[in-house]
């Protein structure tokens, strides 16, 4: 399997002759356009494992590492720079001061069709107050809208007991005001829309040949406040659940889902804590689903290396006696490395172990190594 | 080019830089127009993290920012926001690449900032003192 394809390959030679981000038109004129963008190079692969469960789900063969639910990223005991490797550029348009359209194309290892992630436009009533209107990302837990951008946090990826959704991007509109409440930032956003996911990758692994699932109502809200070495961020969100099955139909089931979460970082310059709490809540006509989550971990600063360790669990309960629930804990250690401000360098291994479980991969160690850049 | 971008030229440029930063430190600036004329280092740092987008007088603040490979910059992210580059990029990579926000606008030096926050007084940037004349006045830092 080649990790990307050709036209990824030429848009990522058209980016290595960037060295930051262009700007056209005159930085502080308008109209102006300026585009920036990312890379991540991510290899890795299944050390050690037990395989478990039902083998012929999986095309990749056990044991293995799923690292990108949403994209179906996944680990096998052979190397490869698939399951994560991405690369996007993004525009950003302004046409006045405060009216702004905002386009990413994506290319992954997983899917190397380019794809338009983000196309809105944004306008400011005020400095403090924008409405943005289009395709974006789901602003769900601390990382998700920022998931793509490896150099902004400490691991390869964001902890995938809470980043590991069917939907990442919506159709709608988010509302985000900035405010300052006795010298103490706070940012304050509303999000509605919808999405749709085709033919759903993790549940063709269940055994479904083809299945859609959507996203509707999506409505949530989260509130963020920042004291200085101390980050808070709660998130609430709700929507209504629809799996369609497209080859039986009478296979089609809804439900309401809920999810929440509150997180809270700590940064004393050289010691940092990041940690975040969560809860995904799904209720079916008689019966329901939950699963509490956490990620917990502290790093430090040594100049250019900052060594991060974590610690992730994801939990599962459901009264209907016929599902299986997945249940997992997995510490990890990284290593990061910042050659220059603008690029970092990650050696990471996670240590994955299911309890109770039934499917796929009673344990599995995973090693992964990344080059993450910003331009 | 910026010659100190190559890594076995980096180290004779820091020494450049330390020995510049000895004799100037960066001093922070607002337009004469501005009626503001202490800050403090709390909200100096929401103001160039774009987490505020007012003076403490409700007034609109913008941030302007010295080329990536100034020491005067190195020099007051360490100072008055503790950060170094490498945590200020991965601050505006977050901000960027969500939607939230964009860097503060970059200018290629001290006296073409100074000429700029002279002309509007919702600019704030910090330069080398050498570069101050009579349009700018300079802040006290509690």
């Amino acid at each position: 399997m080649t990790p990307f394809g050709r036209t990824s390959t030429t848009l990522i030679l058209v980016a290595a002759g960037l060295v930051g981000p262009v700007v056209l038109g005159g930085d502080g004129d308008y109209p102006s356009i300026k585009f920036s963008g990312f890379l991540s190079a991510v290899g890795g692969k299944v050390l050690a494992g037990t395989p478990q469960g039902d083998s012929a789900a999986f095309e990749e063969g056990l044991p293995l590492y799923i690292a990108d639910w949403a994209n179906w990223g996944i680990y096998t005991k052979s190397a490869s720079l698939s399951p994560e490797s991405r690369f996007g550029v993004q525009a950003v348009a302004k046409f006045t001061e405060d009216l702004s359209f905002t386009g990413q194309v994506t290319v992954r290892g997983t899917e190397h069709t380019p794809q338009l992630q983000w196309a809105y436009l944004g306008y400011k009533f005020t400095p403090d107050l924008e409405i943005q209107v289009g395709r974006k990302r789901i602003p769900l837990y601390y990382y998700s809208d920022f998931q793509d951008i490896g150099l902004a946090y400490p691991w390869i990826s964001p902890p995938a007991e809470l980043y590991g959704w069917e939907a990442t991007n919506y159709n709608g509109a988010n509302l985000r005001y900035k405010t300052s409440l006795q010298g103490i930032p706070v940012a304050l956003g509303l999000f509605g829309g919808k999405e749709t996911v085709k033919d759903d990758r993790y549940m063709r692994s269940a055994g479904q040949f083809r299945t859609d699932v959507s996203w509707d109502k999506i409505i949530g809200g989260d509130v963020e406040i920042t004291r200085n070495w101390l980050t808070v961020r709660g998130v609430y969100m709700q929507t209504d659940l629809t799996f369609t099955d497209k080859v039986d139909s009478g296979n089609s089931y809804q439900s309401k889902m809920k999810a929440y979460s509150l997180a809270l970082n700590a940064d004393f310059d050289q010691w940092f804590v990041l940690s975040e709490i969560a809860q995904n809540a799904r209720n079916y006509d008689g019966y329901y689903f939950h699963a509490p989550v956490f990620s917990v971990g502290v790093g430090a600063r040594f100049g250019k290396w900052t060594p991060f360790l974590n610690y992730g669990q994801y939990r599962e309960t459901c009264n209907d006696p016929a599902y299986a629930p997945i249940n997992w804990k997995r510490p990890s250690l990284t290593l990061r490395y910042d050659p220059t401000p603008s690029t970092a360098i990650k050696l990471q291994v996670d240590r994955y172990l299911e309890y109770n479980g039934t499917a796929y991969t009673a344990d599995s160690t995973v090693l992964r190594i990344s080059f993450d850049w910003v331009f | 080019m910026n010659l100190c971008t190559f890594p076995n030229l980096r180290a004779a440029c820091l020494i450049t830089a330390f020995g510049l930063s000895l004799s100037a430190q960066a001093v922070v600036i607002v337009s004469t127009k501005n009626s503001i004329s202490l800050v403090t280092s709390d909200q100096l740092a929401q103001i160039f993290l774009g987490q505020v987008s007012t003076f403490y007088t409700g007034a609109k603040a913008e941030p302007l920012d010295q080329p990536a490979s100034s020491p005067l910059r190195q020099d007051f992210y360490q100072k008055y926001l503790g950060k170094s580059q490498a945590q200020i990029k991965a601050h505006w990579s977050k901000q960027a690449f969500s939607g939230k926000g964009q860097p503060p606008r970059e200018l290629g030096s001290s006296p073409e900032i100074v000429k700029l926050v002279a002309e509007n007084p919702k600019y704030i940037a910090y330069v080398d003192p050498g570069a101050v004349d009579g349009t700018v006045k300079v802040l006290k830092i509690k």
